[in-house]
């Protein structure tokens, strides 16, 4: 049963040069984020929503590790004069009645339970599971080889009050 | 390895990070959308909702294995028994039982069932799809009778293939290696038109016998060729379709011992066969509103020539419907119906013969679960299969409940119901297992005969388990205890005289009736530490107890011993992403002993190194079964010969255009 001295070796040396490297690879989980969240943003800009003085609230729905990075980045921008607030929603959808924004990340699981409760708000809704436009999601954010790309459904926008400007429109992928 | 350059790629991480801060939220639209993003390797496993042991092996951990069949890459789950026999047999099976023709286990590949209602099991011989098409594969341990059905016992597989939207574009890969001399495979993917997508792919497959020893022990190899193509349809905002059809022959050797007519009755004979295997899947999905999803799956399958010796074929026609429905907030209900008609026909050998030689089965399912969210922290599933068939009607249910304390961590637990069908082998074989010469009399004729009148056996279990995320550690225990019921044993019968092999013989028969039971118990666990997205670690270990029931017959001692499996297993991984398009990443397994079996413990090194060079092509070196002394992992009692595993080394070349 003795593991081979060998393999010992081996996984010795990896293990060992981990301390190096955690801090770095941070940064790229970040990249990754920060793409997504700066999406998220330009969503935000070319979508108009009813007349309000209130912060924009984007919810980013049971993914803490995005949501932190989106903090990070996002929170204190402004968009066409009013503020950005990002905020870190369970899957259960508490609060979601306050976002104007609502992300779900592909992890988060049930996408049909978090849209079911929209119902007829002026909330954009954005998301990354395959079905996401089928269940009645707004904007499909999903990797096309190294980059990333979305699909819009303009009609389920324009059912709950959202106008997507023509801008937008032409860059997703239809 | 040389460490030097081990370390020195290492240093290349910190290097990286600080040259990519920039801020991406003043980047245009149109830039952003040219922002790479390759780095993004390990994801780290979504913190599942289901109330079973659960286990996802992701297009990363696909690539990252170097695997390169289905059996080698399902090691990495905890509380598999993967055990290779020869260049095209695995005995492949969850939590205990294992064997050749493993029957416990059910595999679906993207919702179409490869398990033979001929001998049981999956045919792994049969099963060599490119593994760059496997999006990922959801493995559940424990029974998933109330869900899938018959023969989903200890354990379910679903491989899920990728779509025509995953595959565009042309790729051509080449593989060479010790015992895979020459694996070829080349895929293109365009639109037809619109919203319609097409993939077709081509392989040419070659494995050798890892003994190489030139004597007629160790010719096991296999020479495939496959075709198979497949059209996604987007059809509005709410319906998808897609078809896909393959097909492909692969040309087989494999040693058998066989019984024989003259001194020293058995001999080793080399079986040459080709089995073919042919699909066509047409899925249809809609989601008409919200809270709705209809899907509708059919599918033809055929399957010929799957064994050494018998000439035989399984047709298999099959449909299936199932609906998801929200209703109201706390309630997400499943419900689906199947038909299945499957047509055997096999053929008789001296040594092996069936009572019949054509059936026909037809299979009429239904289930329905409700996931039913009790509050927000606790959801609480019932769900109930019911089957009618060749076993009559049987009722399958199971109850499930997961607490989320925190949306990080899941508390599971579940009461299952596991339900096998006996199979044409165990219903209609007359087997000829040995001829024993007896000093001054007749011959023994070692036989194992079916028994038209055999059931299901039974596995009724209770599981639970924990999940948790913390930061970038995850974390999974699952632990079970289980009774198994009415299982299959080959039990004495009075001896007769007859003529077996054209001999003279005094038959000692064993007959299958359903008279043994079983204990098991056992728990898994896994941990994957994802310090960033370029570095991530994780380990398994899983252990099994099985034990027969008191009074079962001491003829069950030889089927115990040859489905026995490891007691413990343990794995580890690192994986590492080098800037600059490399990845380095190395897979450790132990397997303990199988004293039944004389099968010795054993670990197993795979190590694989990725690098991207001239931007759209691949070069892949690696090497498998590293720090091991050659030994054989399994002892099956079809009397399929064990060929030791050795240590191989391969490349790859793969372009993208």
């Amino acid at each position: 049963m003795a593991v081979n001295r060998g393999a010992v070796l081996v996984f010795a040396l990896l293990l060992a040069a981990r301390g190096g490297t955690a801090a770095s690879a941070q940064g790229a989980t970040a990249i990754e984020h920060q793409v997504k969240a700066a999406f998220l943003v330009n969503f935000a800009k070319f979508v108009e929503w009813p007349p309000s003085a209130a912060p924009l609230v984007i919810c980013i729905v049971d993914d803490d590790d995005f949501a932190r990075v989106a903090i990070d980045t996002i929170q204190k921008k402004t968009i066409n004069g009013r503020a950005l607030a990002v905020r870190a929603v369970g899957r259960a959808g508490d609060d979601i009645h306050e976002c104007s924004l609502v992300f779900v990340a592909s992890e988060a699981g049930s996408t049909g339970r978090v849209l079911g409760q929209i119902d007829r708000q002026p909330i954009l809704t954005v998301g990354e599971s395959e079905f996401f436009l089928q269940d009645g999601g707004m904007i499909r954010l999903f990797r096309a080889g190294d980059r990333l790309r979305f699909q819009i459904n303009a009609g389920a926008a324009q059912q709950r009050g959202l106008k997507v400007s023509s801008q937008l429109l032409s860059l997703a992928v239809p | 390895m040389k460490h030097p350059i081990v370390v020195s790629m290492l240093l290349l991480f910190a290097v990286d990070a600080a040259a990519q801060q920039r801020d991406l939220v003043d980047l245009s639209l149109q830039d952003l959308m040219n922002v790479e993003i390759t780095s993004v390797s390990f994801k780290p496993q979504p913190l599942s909702r289901t109330a079973a042991a659960v286990y996802v092996i992701t297009t990363t951990d696909i690539e990252r294995s170097g695997a390169t069949t289905l059996p080698d890459l399902l090691r990495m789950v905890p509380g598999f028994n993967v055990a290779q026999i020869s260049a095209t047999a695995w005995s492949v099976t969850s939590r205990g039982f294992g064997g050749l023709y493993a029957n416990k286990l059910l595999v679906l590949i993207d919702g179409r069932s490869v398990y033979s209602e001929v001998s049981g099991g999956v045919n792994w011989g049969m099963q060599f799809p490119p593994l760059y098409l496997v999006k990922q594969i959801e493995v559940i341990r424990g029974p998933g009778g109330s869900m899938w059905g018959a023969n989903a016992v200890n354990g379910v597989i679903n491989i899920i293939t990728k779509s025509a939207d995953d595959l565009q574009g042309t790729a051509v890969t080449a593989h060479s290696g010790r015992y895979e001399p020459g694996i070829i495979d080349v895929s293109n993917g365009g639109a037809i038109a619109g919203r319609v997508r097409y993939v077709a792919s081509g392989r040419y497959f070659q494995r050798r016998s890892p003994a190489l020893t030139g004597s007629l022990a160790g010719s096991d190899r296999a020479e495939a060729v496959e075709a198979r193509t497949r059209i996604d349809w987007s059809a509005g905002r709410t319906q998808r379709f897609w078809l896909a059809a393959a097909g492909g022959r692969t040309g087989q050797t494999q040693d058998n011992s066989f019984p024989s007519a003259v001194p020293p009755y058995a001999e080793t004979i080399r079986a040459v066969f080709t089995p073919h295997v042919a699909h066509v899947t047409l899925s249809w999905s809609a989601t008409p509103s919200g809270g709705v999803e209809n899907s509708v799956l059919a599918y033809y399958s055929s399957a010929t020539n799957g064994f050494p010796f018998v000439a035989g074929s399984e047709r298999t026609a099959d449909v299936k419907g199932w609906q998801r429905r929200s209703i109201g907030r706390h309630h997400e209900i499943v419900a689906g119906a199947e038909y299945r008609n499957t047509a055997i026909a096999v053929t008789n050998i001296p040594t092996l013969r069936f009572n019949r030689q054509h059936a026909r089965q037809h299979d009429l399912t239904g289930y329905v679960q409700d996931e039913i969210m009790v509050s927000r922290k606790l959801s609480v599933t019932p769900g109930i299969k019911t089957e009618n068939d060749v076993s009559g009607f049987e009722a399958l249910p199971s109850l499930r409940a997961v607490w989320n304390p925190t949306p990080r961590q899941a508390i599971w637990a579940s009461v299952s119901h596991g339900m096998r069908r006996p199979h044409l082998f165990e219903q209609d074989i007359r087997w000829v297992s040995a001829i024993v010469p007896v000093q001054g009399s007749l011959p023994l004729a070692m036989m194992i005969e079916g028994n038209p009148d055999a059931h299901s056996e039974i596995l009724n279990e209770v599981e639970g388990g924990y999940r948790a995320k913390a930061g970038t550690l995850t974390v999974d225990v699952s632990a079970f205890g289980g009774r198994y019921h009415d299982l299959l044993t080959a039990e004495p019968s009075a001896p007769a005289l007859g003529q077996e092999l054209g001999l003279d013989v005094v038959r000692i028969s064993r007959r299958l009736v359903n008279a043994s039971s079983a204990k098991v118990d056992g728990g898994e666990t896994s941990a994957t530490w994802t310090p960033g997205s370029r570095v991530q670690f994780g380990a398994g270990y899983s252990f099994v107890t099985l034990t027969s029931a008191p009074g079962a017959a001491e003829a069950s001692d030889l089927a115990r011993a040859h489905t026995s499996v490891p007691r413990q297993q343990w794995n580890a991984r690192a994986l590492f992403d080098v800037p600059g398009g490399a990845d380095i990443s190395a897979f450790f397994f132990h397997a303990g002993p199988i004293p039944a079996q004389r099968v010795a413990s054993y670990n197993r090194l795979d190590l694989r190194l990725a690098h991207r060079i001239a931007g759209a092509a691949r070069l892949v070196v690696g090497a498998r079964n590293l720090f091991r002394k050659p030994g054989i992992e399994y002892v099956d009692i079809s009397g399929a010969v064990s060929i030791p595993a050795r240590p191989d080394a391969y490349a790859e070349i793969a372009w993208m255009f």
